[in-house]
């Protein structure tokens, strides 16, 4: 059974927002952590913890290799729809 | 497309600050004034764009008088593309403002209710000011289309970057090819993803990975021949397949090696062109990396193949001298995996484990095979073998990194051991590893000069010398492996294939 997943957490946080409407709105994109800090404006450091807490909220997918990790957006039709619901609230 | 541009610049100027700067300079000079932005398709002036002047509200039925002498100024200024002075009401004066640039009429500023008549000049110097805005709104338009259209490009091209970074991270072939299909669908938003892969005789395309987003449970990988089904005909045409739901590549590199093919969109969606573009352009970026992952098993393939006919030619002179049962390698690769050692190092731990011993081709052999206590020059040839090991083996380059392990694998922890007296982390990790394994091995194998040792005893004279002989974190992992039954299970297979 899979868990239910509370993107509430995240409606405070600026940065949390940003990065979901940067893989909302570029479903298609796979990006390393400095990347996704270039197209959201966000510092690296607060980017990199953000993309992690979102990786283990199964929003994004995390493919870890020793240079870098390549952060992509979920698959999962609900939790899509989730994240469309957050951003329109959020009316970032 | 033009028009909706000029409409676009429009709907700017009229928001712009600086022209409300500007009206607000103005009324400062002649009070208050009524200013109406009127676009080009308006030219012919209708009395709606003067709804702001309180004379036309106020005007019941008909026309308000002033809306043909300001349709005239209006023609005037388009044509002569300079300012009209006109009067509009009694002793109230309108300035007609055109919005040229070149041949291209953008539209007009009308400024109506002026109590006092404006100087043409005043009308020149509003005109040049409406002008330098139109210039910075058009400036800013052209940005922010510039902007609009590069950036989506240049968040593919940074996907594309970083796609090329995971998947060329990696030389072992069996973690790259589901990583590529991973991304594939990742990058496609497809549900399903596999990679195939031409066989030798390039008769059959083989599933080497499968991913399916709908499913936890691994996928059972498939075989097809050439020129069958989907991705056979793609393999046998080199023709990319597109249809809405399926999309499917060849993997090129001089020639077909395989086939990349995603299927089911989310949400239903179908591929499209620009979907094979892209996924056309992942897999040049595989074929480089599964190429280079090959090159690499075929370079592996040929040391270990050299190291093992070194090994076995000494293993014609002394069996068990030089080289080590497989069990040993395995106990080694096993712990060095409990302990989580990267690639690089663990690959030089397995040539090390290959041939630790070499060294001992400069030992006299009735010294090796003594059956009873060594003399101190006897033992000191003995020691010296780890040093000769490592200068037989340190011509051959891609040997190199297991000098160090060879050079330290009969130091002991406690720093008694030999050639250099190493103690603790100063000895390498591959040697603290081998040195657990070598022991082992030692213990539970018979040998002419001695008998073997229990499962059990070999493991607890292990577990005795931890601290002292052996690093407490390399018998820890050691241990844990023989807990899982791990090591019983090497030693199986060892029995069974010498059967």
């Amino acid at each position: 059974m899979k868990d239910k997943i509370d993107l509430n957490k995240f409606k405070k946080s600026k940065t949390h927002l940003l990065i979901l409407k940067f893989f909302h709105e570029n479903q298609q994109s796979v990006d390393t952590p400095r990347g996704v800090a270039t197209w959201t404006g966000i510092d690296i450091k607060e980017v990199r913890k953000a993309l992690d807490e979102l990786a283990r909220c199964k929003v994004l997918i995390a493919i870890e290799v020793p240079s870098t990790t390549g952060y992509s957006y979920t698959h999962d039709a609900g939790l899509i729809k989730k994240v469309a619901a957050l951003l329109k609230k959020s009316k970032i | 497309m033009q028009k909706e541009y000029q409409k676009e610049i429009f709907k700017k100027l009229t928001e712009n600050p600086s022209l409300q700067s500007e009206r607000q300079t103005f009324e400062k000079l002649f009070g208050k004034t009524v200013w109406n932005i009127i676009p080009s398709e308006k030219c012919d002036l209708k009395i709606k764009d003067l709804s702001e002047c309180e004379h036309v509200l106020k005007q019941k039925a008909g026309k308000p008088p002033c809306i043909g002498d300001l349709k005239n100024a209006v023609s005037s200024a388009r044509k002569t593309k300079s300012p009209k002075i006109v009067q509009c009401q009694k002793g109230l004066w309108a300035i007609v403002i055109p919005l040229v640039q070149g041949d291209t009429f953008y539209g007009y500023i009308l400024i109506c209710h002026i109590k006092k008549k404006p100087e043409q000049e005043t009308a020149f110097v509003l005109q040049s000011f409406a002008l330098a805005i139109l210039r910075e709104v058009q400036k800013e338009l052209e940005l922010s289309k510039l902007y609009e259209s590069i950036r989506p490009r240049a968040i593919a091209l940074s996907t594309v970057h970083t796609v090329h970074r995971l998947i060329s991270s990696t030389l072992d072939i069996d973690e790259l090819l589901p990583r590529v299909a991973r991304l594939s669908l990742q990058v496609m938003r497809a549900q399903r993803a596999s990679i195939y892969l031409l066989d030798e005789k390039k008769e059959n395309l083989i599933q080497k990975a499968a991913i399916d987003t709908r499913t936890e449970k691994p996928l059972k990988l498939s075989k097809m021949r050439i020129g069958k089904g989907v991705e056979g005909k793609v393999a046998k045409d080199g023709n990319a397949v597109l249809t809405n739901k399926f999309l499917s590549v060849p993997l090129v590199h001089e020639e077909i090696i395989g086939v990349i093919t995603v299927a089911d969109k989310i949400e239903n969606k179908p591929f499209t062109s620009l979907d094979k573009e892209i996924l056309s352009t992942l897999a040049e970026q595989a074929v480089i990396a599964i190429h280079n992952a090959k090159l690499y098993e075929e370079q592996e393939k040929v040391t270990i193949g050299s190291i093992k006919s070194l090994a076995a030619l000494l293993d014609t002179k002394s069996p068990y001298t030089y080289t080590h049962s497989q069990a040993f390698v395995r106990i080694v690769l096993a712990i060095a995996q409990e302990l989580h050692m990267n690639d690089e190092d663990l690959r030089a731990l397995h040539h090390a484990a290959l041939l630790p011993d070499a060294g001992k081709i400069s030992v006299p052999e009735e010294i090796l095979g003594k059956p009873s206590k060594l003399t101190t020059e006897e033992y000191r040839l003995i020691k010296e073998h780890p040093l000769k090991g490592a200068q037989i083996l340190k011509h051959i380059d891609v040997l190199k990194p297991t000098i160090p392990i060879i050079l330290h694998h009969h130091e002991r922890f406690d720093g008694k051991g030999y050639p250099g007296g190493l103690k603790a982390d100063q000895i390498p990790l591959g040697s603290r590893i081998m040195a657990v394994a070598d022991a082992f091995e030692a213990m539970i194998y018979k040998r002419p000069y001695r008998k073997a040792m229990s499962f059990q005893s070999a493991v607890n004279e292990i577990k005795k010398y931890s601290g002292t002989q052996f690093d407490p974190e390399i018998v820890n992992a050691f241990l844990k492996l023989v807990d899982s039954g791990k090591i019983k299970d090497i030693l199986k297979q060892e029995s069974e294939s010498e059967r």
